[in-house]
């Protein structure tokens, strides 16, 4: 059953612009909608002077905007502002407000590389392939990137893969998650590439053997070595299922 | 020094405009006299230009000034600005509107002079009857007072009888308090009911039109009050209106002080119509409600979430004057297309529901679909309701589609 939802604002004349997406934004109500969709967008600048004197002067909610200058004037943590511009309107559920609070909390008292993982993740869960890739790659570039173990870079690389499938860059895709497996050793990686390539144009046959012959080495053995054919067909199965198992358990992104 | 406020009530007679006053620091309103100590209250409705000076003249003053032959104007000058008149003085044309914004703003100065600076919080206006050419002209001349809409009100008779009654000492209207207007020829009785079991209480006031007084003035106005009183107790009356100038009252006035306290008065409109203002500005408190012709019969909501809270958002009020009930909200859909009203009649629990269903609403993710809702009454028991789809910012474009829908009520 539905419901509706009261404005205590009137939309404004002056919108506020947000930079990062390029949108205007007209009310409080289109301001938390902003803030549900694009938390991964929100840093410390969200809550600026700039966004503080529009909702004073044109929103025209003084008791809003004296509560987020109180709050900037005594540092207070960017997952309580923004809880305080979710209050101030019942366009938020409050399930959804705690678990945009939780995920702002969470990437306080983070170092700058891992707060950058954390909003690439969120882009690539949220569907924003290319702003997760741009963040990926700019994490990567970090001097600090090299200190990262390497399994952690391998995940990463991974994702960025798995960005590139969501855009059909399979070409792209097959070799981060190749890049992915060298850091990693991942077989769910190495699995994730020879899908990649299989979606790649056909006349690539040649690539796909060469990332299949590992596998298909594998199963030849195993028949040479088991004469029954029940049994060589149980351990078939039990390699390729083993290769799902670690598939399934590690997920498509790390 | 802090600024005291000032709550006014103005009287609208046909030849004769009153004045009360109350500011912030006073225990009842006071009325404007022409005359200095005296209870000459009564401003007539006059506006003249006295010859070779550019200077107005109003009231008494303007009469007086028109009747030497020392300048010209004119009189009547609110049923002139209603039939939408227009005047020459000194050789130039002026309209009847323009000239009575000008009386008005007038008279308001009085009320300044006996204080530091006053801000205006209130007027109500008050005239004998209500209609759409009354609201439109005293909305023409709020418009050139500046005056807000939380500002200025407009009620009837009746209702100014209603503040002023109630107003008084709680022993003068514990049984109801009762009025006779004798202004137009006609013997008008208002009487008073409440209802005791509803909170806050409910009050009804009836009219019943006697007539002129025929013959013995004395002897006929002792059948009417016979007639109009007996039957029930009554803790007082009210007596206003040219009619009872003079000292023609004998037996009447012996019957009708039997039992009862009896006041007579020419500014009980306008002090009503200050006891208006004053309990609208929360300068007293309050707890009745008035439901006459001109005021809304039911309540009007719709129920919304607010926050984290569902509340019912209040459209229409009962006992709002429905030349005034206009109001507007906006709201977003969530999960739904239909718009639900909830109608309540004030003095009961129930409710019954109007569903509004928008028909053809463009298709958009929950809450992204932002509805403007506006109500304005067409008479005291029907509600038009406009509601129009603004889209969501720039995200989702208005479609410029407009459901309207007349309720019964």
């Amino acid at each position: 059953m539905g419901e509706l939802i009261l404005c205590n604002r009137k939309e404004t004349d002056v919108p506020y612009y947000l930079e990062q997406n390029m949108i205007n934004i007209y009310s409080l109500e289109e301001l938390n909608w902003y803030i549900l969709n694009h938390t991964e967008y929100l840093d410390d600048s969200f809550v600026s002077d700039d966004l503080i004197s529009w909702i004073a002067e044109e929103l025209k909610d003084l008791e809003l905007a004296g509560q987020l200058k109180e709050a900037v004037r005594k540092k207070i943590t960017l997952a309580k502002k923004v809880r305080l511009l979710m209050d101030a309107c019942g366009f938020c559920t409050k399930k959804e407000k705690d678990e945009i609070e939780y995920a702002l909390a969470e990437v306080e008292n983070k170092s700058e590389i891992e707060c950058m993982k954390i909003r690439a993740d969120r882009s690539l869960m949220n569907h924003r392939y290319v702003m997760a890739i741009r963040k990926y790659m700019r994490l990567l570039q970090k001097e600090e990137a090299g200190k990262l173990d390497a399994s952690v870079i391998g995940n990463i690389w991974n994702n960025i893969g798995v960005a590139n499938t969501g855009l059909f860059l399979y070409r792209d895709a097959a070799r981060c998650f190749k890049k992915a497996y060298d850091y990693n050793n991942n077989p769910a990686c190495m699995r994730e590439m020879e899908e990649a390539w299989r979606m790649v144009a056909p006349d690539e046959k040649e690539q796909v053997y060469e990332v299949s012959e590992e596998l298909q080495k594998t199963l030849e053995d195993i028949h040479k070595q088991w004469n029954d054919e029940e049994e060589v067909l149980e351990a078939f199965r039990d390699v390729l299922d083993k290769k799902k198992y670690i598939y399934e358990s590690n997920g498509r992104w790390a | 020094m802090k600024e005291k406020s000032l709550s006014i009530g103005l009287d609208f007679g046909k030849k004769y405009a009153l004045v009360s006053y109350c500011t912030s620091d006073m225990s009842e309103p006071d009325t404007i006299s022409t005359v200095a100590g005296s209870e000459l209250y009564q401003i007539p409705l006059s506006l003249c230009k006295r010859r070779g000076i550019g200077q107005w003249y109003y009231g008494k003053e303007a009469e007086t000034v028109m009747k030497n032959g020392e300048g010209s104007g004119c009189d009547r000058l609110f049923s002139r600005a209603l039939a939408g008149e227009q005047v020459t003085v000194e050789g130039e044309t002026y309209d009847t509107v323009e000239l009575l914004s000008l009386f008005v703003r007038k008279i308001l100065t009085v009320p300044q002079k006996f204080g530091t600076s006053m801000k205006l919080a209130r007027i109500t206006i008050t005239m004998d009857t209500l209609n759409r050419e009354k609201m439109e002209l005293i909305e023409k001349i709020a418009g050139r007072m500046k005056w807000t809409k939380e500002q200025c009100h407009v009620i009837d008779y009746a209702e100014s009888f209603y503040y002023y009654a109630l107003s008084q000492k709680e022993e003068l209207w514990l049984h109801d308090a009762v009025l006779f207007d004798y202004s137009k020829n006609s013997m008008c009785f208002y009487y008073m009911e409440r209802n005791l079991n509803s909170t806050p209480q409910l009050v009804h006031i009836y009219l019943k039109d006697y007539g002129p007084l025929i013959g013995n003035k004395d002897t006929a106005f002792l059948d009417v009050v016979t007639d109009a009183v007996s039957r029930k107790i009554y803790s007082s009356v009210y007596l206003t209106g040219d009619g009872f100038d003079g000292e023609w009252m004998r037996e009447s006035l012996k019957f009708l002080c039997n039992g009862r306290h009896v006041f007579l008065g020419k500014n009980l409109y306008a002090k009503g119509a200050c006891y208006a203002s004053c309990i609208h500005t929360g300068m007293q408190p309050w707890q009745f409600v008035y439901i006459g012709e001109n005021e809304m019969k039911v309540n009007i909501s719709l129920k919304v979430k607010d926050r984290e809270e569902l509340i019912f958002h209040t459209l229409v009020s009962a006992g709002e004057n429905w030349y005034e009930a206009k109001n507007r909200c906006e709201i977003l859909l969530a999960g739904t297309n239909t718009v639900d009203f909830w109608l309540q009649l004030p003095d009961s629990r129930e409710a019954k529901i109007e569903s509004l269903e928008l028909t053809d609403i463009p298709k958009r993710p929950e809450r992204m679909t932002r509805l403007s809702v506006m109500t304005e009454a067409l008479s005291d028991s029907a509600v038009k309701v406009t509601i129009r789809d603004l889209g969501f910012g720039e995200i989702y474009k208005s479609s410029e589609k407009v459901w309207e829908y007349k309720m019964e009520l």
